[in-house]
């Protein structure tokens, strides 16, 4: 009768050990196949990297992380019927990652229905956020931000006749509007000469490069990003485009999956920033995640890498925080104490509890031609705070 | 009769299923119920619309726009979509049916894509590649079960219209005009007023498919409108048989099923897919519907010659 | 100053027509002679963009000798696609073309996918053309009068193949009528595979000559054989002048229409198509479809 009793008690803790470590599932949508699979396949291989390292130290709460990356395709429809098999049959606790603006919004209402959190990594549509939804939270830079910092930056620029190229869609349109309505409230006496829209994947740009010339702005905001900044750069070189334009200030130009297949053939002294640029800040903490992340992929992180890996981390140190895996635990975590701070490789995240967007400080610099990298880098940085990024929101907690 | 014993068995099908095997039912049905207002056109009227995808975004667009916009309620957009969608297609098939074979294709593809461009640029309407989101239905409609029911009742209403179509007096007269239009003319079948019809009503009933998709994927974006959209409709049509009154359903829902689960696993679905397309297209003409009368041709003889040698 | 303007506008219109051309004219080409609507022609055009990338090992000094290779290859790729999957669908009705090749470059995309990666790949322009000219003062490429240079050279071969040579007539003819041609004793089915593996060369032609102005990736095929058939309806299906003239107006109407309608550059194609479809359906130099009995 005695042994029995031990027997039972072995077999409950056994199954109380079990539950624990169950693991903490994280579905992660990506693009991988098409042409941006190349941005989805650094975002998940930074989360992988971030899973790896946070399961190395025990996991949390004592129980391991568990990613699993679906392909989205970059199309909102595929991104739900995903979104809803890892809700549904593979009983995720998190969706995570998204790169597609539209398909991050298509995605955003399963939250509410399901009680998921959504943590967002990429895709950087203000309009996310700002529909201030309970379970939707962003650890990375939207396009809002983007566009301030540069206005921030152009505003100290010698520099008066402005002029826009950006691929024609949402992302492109919302860019260009930030930019110039908050340039234009920090230095009124600035002009547009001149906008072009050509369509997103364009690959012929010599009309709109001659069209822009003509105009001669002194300045020209640019929001082309992935294969369009490629061709664009590497056409309006050889127009001499970048020799009678005195600054090319583009937010999004720095990201390595536009400068590597550049090469050599960067234009110099470009104005670009990025969310995250591998040699900025000089810190240990950023040198040893570019070294462990080398070590593991052979390549330099980018900043969809660099997004992902900090965004799995602050979503652990959020569940940490609320000691469970629920909705509405992991969301007060997320938003007490002004809201949660997190320290990335690139540097301090904080979110702000309002609308669940982080702000952080931003990186820029003239591409220069290193001996030391097959790619051009950035010199002359300058640091835009996160202050200057800061926009007013509708949202209230 | 057999259709009958089809609905009952999804009828039955509800209550057993997972809420995921609801959802995805339910788009299969969706998608069925497109692919087969296409077929209207492609296998009665033997005209191929590569713009199918026109009236199904216009259906989408419709419901979304008044829900969220105007605050109706989920079901009261159904006759408006409807109605949109028909008028939509009475515009492009009025201006297309006038060309023939290929040049009909491309002018409809050119609709589609224009209408396209028109969901994408005009933001202040259309919200633009933003889309239209949160467009679950309010109450009851807005949970899985009773949303498959409302599903599988317009998708056997659709299919029993397109059944009574078939063996109607139109039915033959579509068939007459797709075989040899001049001799159908030349017994008094008005070709263009025949097939402005089927183009309507294949429009209208694309576009219930569109209201329906709207409302389970909870958003609707311009993706709706273009070509990959118009191409499914094709896809899943020949996959599973044009020649077959149900083909294009069993196709749609094959070709559901199996990208959900290809691309659970691999992030090569447009090889699969391709891979699949080429087999078809060079072994298997007839689709699914082909394969199975093959299978079924096979086995019945050999138990015929299998009876022989006993 | 505003006519050196406007010539230069006129250039880089005219130099997007060449690619355009070169991208469209054998789609034309196949469709005229063979009743194929090639889907997968963009996929062509991709991977003559890749293939120089190989053969070029990324070396701006690599261009001649890849552009030839990839000719070469393209060729052998044409003929034996035709052979395996073309052939069996002659006789077949338009959808199976259409789904054929669909499938075609599906799979085209996903083996360079495979086999590249996604990322993107390009080349230097070669070091002939890496200074520019100037023109009124304004450099302009050199790189750009190559490829207008290297379109109309295309152009005027093609022509005199097809209006000067025996082996252009019975191309012309085919476009007719094919029993005939059978009846003369003409090997049709090889004549086939030869058109076809000559519009699949001029494809990757395309595709490569572009490489040092653009960056290849595996999705590039999907947009590019769009375009190749909005140039071709708008020219007429079928017709060597009417790829020319398609491609010219859309790139002139991009060069132009920006100037006064930039919010617009992205529908002007398709309204175009549609117009021209509408007014005129078998496109600007097609001739009309014989009635069917």
């Amino acid at each position: 009768m005695r042994k029995g009793w031990i027997w039972f008690l072995a077999l409950a803790l056994g199954l109380a050990w079990a539950q624990g470590q169950q693991p903490i599932k994280i579905g992660a949508l990506f693009i991988l196949s098409g042409n941006f699979a190349g941005y989805g396949k650094s975002g998940s291989q930074g989360a992988q990297l971030a899973v790896e390292e946070i399961n190395a130290r025990g996991g949390i709460l004592g129980r391991p992380l568990q990613l699993i990356v679906v392909d989205d395709q970059g199309n909102p429809e595929v991104g739900v019927r995903e979104a809803r098999r890892l809700i549904l049959q593979e009983k995720v606790n998190f969706l995570f990652g998204v790169d597609s603006s539209s398909v991050s919004l298509a995605v955003a209402p399963l939250t509410d229905e399901y009680k998921i959190p959504l943590v967002v990594t990429h895709a950087a549509t203000p309009a996310l956020t700002e529909q201030c939804r309970p379970y939707v939270f962003r650890t990375s830079n939207n396009a809002r931000m983007d566009a301030w910092a540069a206005a921030a930056l152009a505003a100290t620029l010698p520099v008066k006749r402005w002029a826009n190229i950006g691929p024609d869609y949402e992302f492109g349109r919302v860019s260009w509007q930030d930019f110039i309505t908050r340039l234009k409230q920090l230095r009124p006496d600035v002009e547009v000469v001149s906008e072009q829209w050509p369509r997103f994947g364009s690959t012929d740009y010599a009309s709109f490069i001659t069209a822009l010339m003509r105009a001669r702005p002194e300045g020209v905001f640019s929001t082309l990003w992935a294969g369009d900044m490629v061709i664009f750069a590497r056409q309006a070189k050889a127009f001499g485009f970048f020799n009678q334009v005195r600054y090319f200030v583009n937010p999004v130009g720095a990201a390595l999956e536009v400068l590597a297949p550049l090469g050599k053939e960067t234009p110099e002294g470009l104005l670009v920033s990025t969310r995250y640029w591998f040699l900025y800040p000089n810190t240990e903490r950023n040198r040893s995640f570019v070294e462990a992340y080398r070590k593991r992929y052979n390549e330099y992180p980018s900043y969809n890498a660099q997004e992902a890996y900090a965004g799995i981390h602050m979503l652990a140190l959020a569940i940490q925080k609320a000691r469970s895996t629920q909705a509405e635990a992991v969301r007060r975590a997320f938003e007490a104490d002004g809201g949660l701070v997190y320290e990335a490789p690139e540097g301090r995240k904080r979110m702000r509890p309002e609308d669940h967007q982080v702000f952080e400080g931003l990186v820029w610099g003239y591409t220069k031609h290193s001996p030391n990298y097959p790619f051009a880098i950035l010199d002359r940085m300058r640091i835009t705070p996160a202050t200057d990024t800061v926009y007013p929101t509708q949202c209230k907690r | 009769m057999r259709l009958g014993l089809l609905f009952l068995g999804l009828l039955l099908l509800g209550p057993i299923l997972s809420e995921y095997g609801l959802k995805l039912v339910s788009e299969a049905l969706i998608l069925g119920l497109y692919a087969m207002a296409f077929n209207l056109l492609f296998h009665q009227a033997g005209l191929l619309s590569f713009g199918q995808a026109a009236f199904f975004g216009v259906g989408a667009y419709a419901m979304a726009l008044l829900v969220s916009r105007a605050g109706w309620p989920f079901l009261a957009t159904l006759p408006v979509a409807v109605l949109a969608s028909a008028l939509v297609a009475f515009i492009i098939g009025f201006l297309s049916i006038r060309l023939t074979r290929i040049y009909f294709t491309m002018l409809t593809l050119a609709f589609a894509q224009l209408l396209y461009a028109v969901a994408h640029k005009w933001y202040a309407f259309t919200g633009g590649d933003n889309g239209i989101t949160d467009l679950r239905p309010a109450g009851i409609l807005g949970e899985s079960l009773p949303f498959y029911y409302l599903t599988l009742l317009l998708f056997a209403l659709g299919v029993g219209f397109l059944a009574a179509l078939e063996r109607s007096p139109f039915g033959y007269a579509l068939r007459g005009l797709r075989d040899n239009r001049a001799r159908a003319e030349a017994v008094g079948v008005d070709g263009f007023r025949h097939l402005l019809l089927a183009f309507v009503l294949s429009g209208a009933l694309s576009g219930v498919a569109g209201f329906l998709q709207g409302a389970l994927q909870r958003s609707v974006f311009p993706d709706y409108l273009f070509w990959t959209r118009s191409a499914e409709a094709i896809i899943s049509t020949i996959l599973g048989g044009s020649g077959v009154f149900l083909g294009p359903a069993v196709g749609a829902a094959a070709f559901l099923f199996l990208r959900v689960l290809v691309q659970a696993n691999t992030e090569y679905w447009p090889f699969f897919l391709g891979l699949l397309l080429l087999v078809m297209v060079l072994f298997f003409p007839r689709g699914l519907a082909g394969v199975w009368e093959n299978l079924a041709g096979w086995v019945a003889r050999g138990v015929r010659r299998g009876a022989a040698g006993g | 100053m505003d006519l050196g303007f406007y010539l230069l506008q006129l250039l880089t219109g005219l130099a997007y027509a060449s690619t355009l051309f070169l991208l469209a004219v054998g789609l034309s080409l196949i469709f005229g002679a063979m009743g194929i609507v090639n889907f997968a022609h963009g996929s062509f055009y991709m991977l003559g963009a890749y293939l120089l990338y190989a053969f070029s090992r990324g070396q701006a000094e690599g261009f001649w000798t890849g552009l030839i290779l990839v000719l070469a290859a393209a060729l052998v790729i044409g003929a034996l696609v035709e052979r395996l999957f073309i052939r069996p669908i002659y006789r077949r009705p338009e959808e199976y073309q259409i789904l054929l090749t669909y499938a075609l470059l599906l799979i085209l995309e996903d083996l360079v996918r495979f086999l590249f990666g996604a990322g993107y790949r390009s080349l230097p322009t070669p070091p002939a053309f890496s200074s520019p000219l100037f023109l009124l003062g304004t450099p302009f490429p050199s790189y750009y009068l190559f490829l207008v240079g290297l379109a109309g050279l295309s152009a005027l071969l093609l022509w005199a193949f097809l209006y000067r040579t025996r082996l252009g007539a019975w191309v012309r003819a085919a476009t007719q009528d094919r029993e005939m041609l059978e009846a003369l004793g003409i090997n049709v089915p090889l004549l086939y595979t030869g058109v076809f593996a000559m519009g699949i060369a001029l494809a990757a032609l395309g595709g490569a000559a572009l490489l040092p102005l653009q960056a290849a990736t595996p999705g590039m095929a999907v947009d590019a054989v769009i375009q190749a058939f909005i140039v071709v309806v708008i020219g007429g299906l079928g017709s060597v002048w009417g790829a020319l003239l398609g491609a010219v107006l859309i790139g002139l109407l991009q060069a132009f229409g920006i100037l006064f309608l930039p919010e617009m550059a992205m529908v002007f194609p398709f309204a175009l198509m549609a117009l021209v479809l509408l007014l005129r359906p078998w496109g600007l130099l097609g001739r009309p479809p014989a009635v069917r009995t």
